[in-house]
């Protein structure tokens, strides 16, 4: 399996998006099977976000397209994962 | 079939309001233009009372007039400060996260509160006027007099300053008894002031 199989991204949120809502819409998106959502600093209007997305083969694109549906901003990707074996 | 589609409706409403806070807003414009709508449609009665009008029909006529002018003003003047209040708030959100928001859940939540508070504030005072006026729709349904309708009307009217009061009340969780006399106080003094001023 050659496909992505962790992506780390760093978002912004808006403050008053339901995050349980972005993380329940981002484990629909294709070749996802688990999401987690760290909250890592809140500010007035947005939170800044650690959002963890994994599965055999995630596509970036419908992750992508599912946080810009939401109204979330992706800042940058920190962190991508492929291969037999998660390194790290 | 139908219960899906309603249950996910009423899902949809939880998520934009908790996006955009407007069940608050909603509650507020429903207490506040219920009772302006009420009162007006009072006045309008208390007037025609005083008057002795005695046709049915032109005190409908006049009342549903009425009931349709505060509706409307209710309906265009919420749309337009609310969708500026919401489009002020956007461009800040927008701002915040270095992007446009167009055709995002953000967005569409805010539309939808700005239509919504839009209905419930054209709609509210509608609905108040009518069931006030409606001892004179059904006077011939209920066979009562012109007197009996007016007075049902203000029975009616001062019923619904109560209740409006006790939502109130309930929704500040403070004392809904104090708060429903609160709002029937107002418009007793309301009925007081029109019968001086009318009484000369």
């Amino acid at each position: 399996m050659s496909g992505i199989r962790r992506l780390v991204l760093d978002v912004l949120i808006p403050i008053n998006l339901p995050t349980t809502q972005l993380a329940a819409n981002l484990a629909k998106a294709y070749g996802v099977e688990g999401v987690d959502i760290l909250i890592q600093e809140v500010e007035r209007k947005v939170e800044t976000a650690k959002i963890t997305v994994e599965g055999d083969n995630v596509d970036f694109d419908a992750v992508k397209a599912v946080l810009d549906e939401a109204g979330a901003s992706l800042q940058s990707m920190d962190r991508v994962s492929c291969g037999k074996r998660i390194v790290g | 079939m139908i219960a899906a589609l309603l249950k996910k409706e009423f899902k949809r409403f939880h998520y934009y309001d908790a996006i955009t806070g407007m069940s608050k807003i909603l509650r507020r414009y429903f207490v506040m233009n219920s009772f302006d709508g009420a009162l007006t449609t009072f006045g309008i009665l208390l007037g025609s009372f005083i008057a002795q009008v005695q046709d049915p029909v032109l005190i409908i006529h006049i009342g549903v007039g009425a009931a349709i002018a505060v509706g409307f003003s209710g309906l265009t003047g919420a749309l337009l400060t609310e969708r500026a209040e919401r489009t002020r708030e956007l461009q800040a959100m927008e701002k915040a996260l270095h992007r446009k928001l167009e055709h995002t859940d953000y967005k569409k939540a805010y539309d939808f509160a700005s239509f919504t508070a839009a209905l419930v504030d054209g709609i509210s005072p509608l609905v108040a006027s009518l069931v006030l006026l409606s001892p004179f729709f059904l006077m011939d349904f209920l066979a009562i007099d012109i007197s009996s309708a007016y007075f049902s009307s203000f029975g009616l009217a001062l019923t619904a300053f109560f209740a409006l009061g006790v939502f109130l009340g309930k929704v500040s969780k403070e004392s809904m008894l104090a708060t429903g006399f609160k709002l029937l106080l107002a418009g007793v003094l309301c009925m007081v002031v029109i019968f001086i001023v009318e009484g000369f």
